[in-house]
């Protein structure tokens, strides 16, 4: 095995990782903040990427370019849900929050279906197809855009969390709701707030993605398990924990292919998932570091 | 009160006699006859199983214009469809769900060979006919008796596209001697590759790269540099979804890999696949069908109508191996002159058709054997020329001859 190879290997789960990153880290946001498992969090994705096919081949606008302006419309369609279902739902019901957003998953996914039927819609680019070739490595443009993108959004988020007052706000209301409430905190609106930054941030996944794979109703099942695999390695409610959980699982991935057959791909990412969680059970970065 | 007890005593009196005649004026002439249609409608191979039902629907109304089915006193069709989802459980579960509530004539089932084995169980258990266009050789191997395929399976399309591809090559001043095989490990990819495995080494190819997944792909480059590194003379390629057949073929492009290669189903000649790859990058890809559109006057009528409907330039095989089916049910049931399963599937097998429309779609007659195999059908092979996918053997019935990639 060359050099090459491995480098090869290596770049590509390090592009993987940093957009299954994105995806688990609006995850573990809603989760941190609400506790609540969004199951529909890959339909959010699915949606971001059918708005940007609409609106790309519609009005010819970049992938990249709509990344922020579908983020912020699923953001708003975030606040519909959390404002008008979640909240509903009696705080700790864990499976009833559960049941409702796999709920509203079955309702998107199908959705898409009916108003767009079940082919594939590719979003083609100039850079889809294009490949950068330093030192004889093979980067496909469109992954790479979307990696770095990601990684910008990433710190963007970080700053939002760690620098301004409604990240604070929300980084409080994780730790403890009651506590947060009785300072002041909005805990209703920081807990609308967080859903509407974990779906905003599906959405801007979505824009992403599609440009190098196509948009399809069913979509989200490629990327949900891979969500979750990430969140729970890096521990529950962890934003930076998901980050280094997500580029884990793209890593994994990438480089047992080299080792192992291409089918026990998978095998090989839930073996490393089970080996970690032995030694650390509540994840890499769980607990003590949440949000 | 007893006046209005005689009246609607005689009210129900006169409504059942009227209900009695009617029963009897019918008894005979059923109005419609339900046919099944499985197909994947939900999940990744969704696209595939859409366009299945326009095949349906598509004879369906064909055959109702027609007057239905005249020895059955001219009833019609009508299309009973069921989702196989996305997995072989859920196909399991809507086989069982479909052919549990009874009436079904006949049924057609599933693009994907792993969902067609798992519904065929059921096929038989149920005794209900099942006709399929799914590769794999297992549906016709097992002396089952109610499962029939029309078109060809995995075996019979690998022997001829060697046979073809190294007449082409040594027409060429080529040669084939080295091959490799990368796919997902689906059903009718799991029959392709168990065929070439048999095939390749009796023609003198040697396999020298042999990679298979598990879908989704999440990245074709080390495949692709794996393949570089190997150097075949000809790659099968056998990734049965959209995306994975994609990025495969992207990947080959990127890294330069320019071989001879045979994919193996619908999924590299869609509009969609065309348009994801642009004609540059597919220029000269080849890929099997159970079916096709051939030269015949009918499939060159049936293709303009299945434009208009759709507002799409070209069909594959899924729409195409669905319509013909359909109307090798209707010939079945002319035959029985019955909507017993089991009188249906006696007929089936004992059917020899010789005309269009079947005729037209699978470029043969249609004659079953024992095990259920149309043993007439001959392997499709479909080429890229410029844009548009051009079906280039059986010769007797292709549009344009196979261009050698230069």
């Amino acid at each position: 095995m060359s050099l090459t190879t491995i480098l090869q290997a290596i770049v590509g789960g390090l592009l993987l990782g940093g957009i299954y990153a994105l995806l688990a880290a609006g995850l573990t946001l809603i989760f941190g903040v609400m506790r609540v498992i969004n199951f529909a969090q890959a339909e959010f994705m699915m949606v971001g990427m059918f708005a940007t096919y609409v609106l790309a081949t519609g009005l010819g606008i970049d992938p990249l370019l709509l990344a922020l302006p579908i983020g912020g419309i699923l953001a708003l369609l975030g606040m519909v849900l959390a404002q008008g279902l979640l909240e509903r739902v009696p705080r700790g019901d864990h499976n009833a929050q559960l049941i409702l957003t796999l709920g509203v998953s079955l309702v998107l996914q199908n959705l898409m279906l009916v108003v767009f039927g079940p082919t594939p819609r590719p979003v083609v680019r100039p850079y889809t197809n294009s490949y950068w070739t330093p030192f004889d490595l093979f980067i496909n443009e469109a992954r790479l855009f979307a990696c770095l993108a990601s990684l910008v959004i990433m710190v963007a988020l970080y700053l939002f969390l760690t620098r301004t007052w409604t990240g604070r706000a929300m980084r409080a209301t994780a730790d403890d709701p009651v506590a947060a409430g009785g300072v002041g905190i909005n805990v209703r609106r920081t807990h609308v707030l967080a859903f509407m930054v974990g779906t905003g941030l599906a959405g801007v996944a979505g824009t992403l993605i599609v440009t190098f794979t196509a948009a399809a109703p069913s979509i989200g099942n490629d990327f949900i398990i891979i969500m979750f695999l990430a969140i729970v390695l890096g521990g529950l409610g962890s934003v930076a924990g998901a980050t280094l959980g997500a580029f884990v699982v793209g890593l994994v991935q990438s480089i047992s292919g080299l080792l192992l057959p291409l089918q026990l791909q998978n095998v090989m990412l839930f073996v490393v998932f089970v080996l970690i969680l032995l030694v650390r059970p509540q994840g890499l970065f769980g607990l003590r570091q949440r949000v | 009160m007893t006046a209005v007890c005689v009246r609607v005593r005689r009210t129900l009196l006169v409504g059942m006699t009227g209900m009695f005649a009617v029963g009897l004026s019918g008894a005979g002439a059923q109005t419609t006859i339900d046919i099944g249609l499985m197909g994947p409608f939900s999940g990744p191979w969704a696209e595939h199983g859409q366009l299945m039902r326009i095949g349906a629907e598509m004879a369906i109304e064909d055959i109702n214009k027609q007057g239905g089915i005249k020895s059955l006193g001219g009833a019609k069709l009508n299309l009973v469809v069921s989702d196989t989802g996305p997995s072989i459980e859920t196909t399991t579960n809507a086989a069982q769900r479909l052919l549990s509530r009874g009436g079904l004539s006949a049924f057609m089932c599933c693009f994907l060979s792993s969902f067609s084995l798992a519904a065929s169980e059921i096929g038989e258990r149920q005794q209900v006919p099942m006709l399929t266009f799914s590769y794999s050789d297992e549906l016709v191997r097992r002396g089952y008796k109610y499962i029939f395929r029309d078109s060809s399976g995995a075996d019979i399309q690998v022997r001829a596209a060697i046979k073809l591809l190294q007449g082409q090559a040594a027409a060429n001043g080529r040669k084939i001697e080295s091959a490799a095989l990368i796919g997902d490990n689906t059903g009718a990819t799991v029959a392709y590759f168990k065929s070439l495995n048999e095939v390749l080494p009796q023609n003198s190819v040697k396999i020298v790269l042999n990679r298979v997944w598990t879908p989704p792909l999440t990245d074709a480059i080390p495949v692709t540099l794996a393949l570089r590194d190997a150097n075949p003379d000809i790659i099968f390629l056998g990734a049965t979804t959209f995306d994975d057949s994609v990025a495969i073929v992207r990947g080959l492009n990127a890294t330069r890999v320019k071989k001879l290669m045979l994919g193996n189903g619908a999924q590299y000649i869609t509009p969609e696949y065309l348009q994801a790859m642009g004609a540059a990058q597919v220029e000269g890809l080849m890929t099997t069908q159970g079916t096709a559109i051939t030269k015949d006057p009918y499939a060159a009528d049936f293709l303009k109508r299945f434009r208009e409907r759709t507002k799409t330039p070209w069909t594959v095989h899924d729409t195409t191996s669905v319509y013909s089916e359909s109307w090798i049910i209707k010939e079945a049931l002319e035959k029985a002159a019955s909507t017993d399963p089991k009188k249906v599937r006696d007929a089936i097998s004992s059917l020899h058709i010789t005309t269009p429309p079947p005729t037209a779609f699978n470029g043969s007659e249609i004659k079953f054997d024992v095990n259920g195999q149309n043993t007439l059908a001959p392997p499709f092979i479909v080429q890229w020329q410029h844009g548009l996918p051009i079906l280039v053997t059986p010769a007797e019935v292709a549009v344009a001859p196979l261009k050698w990639p230069s």
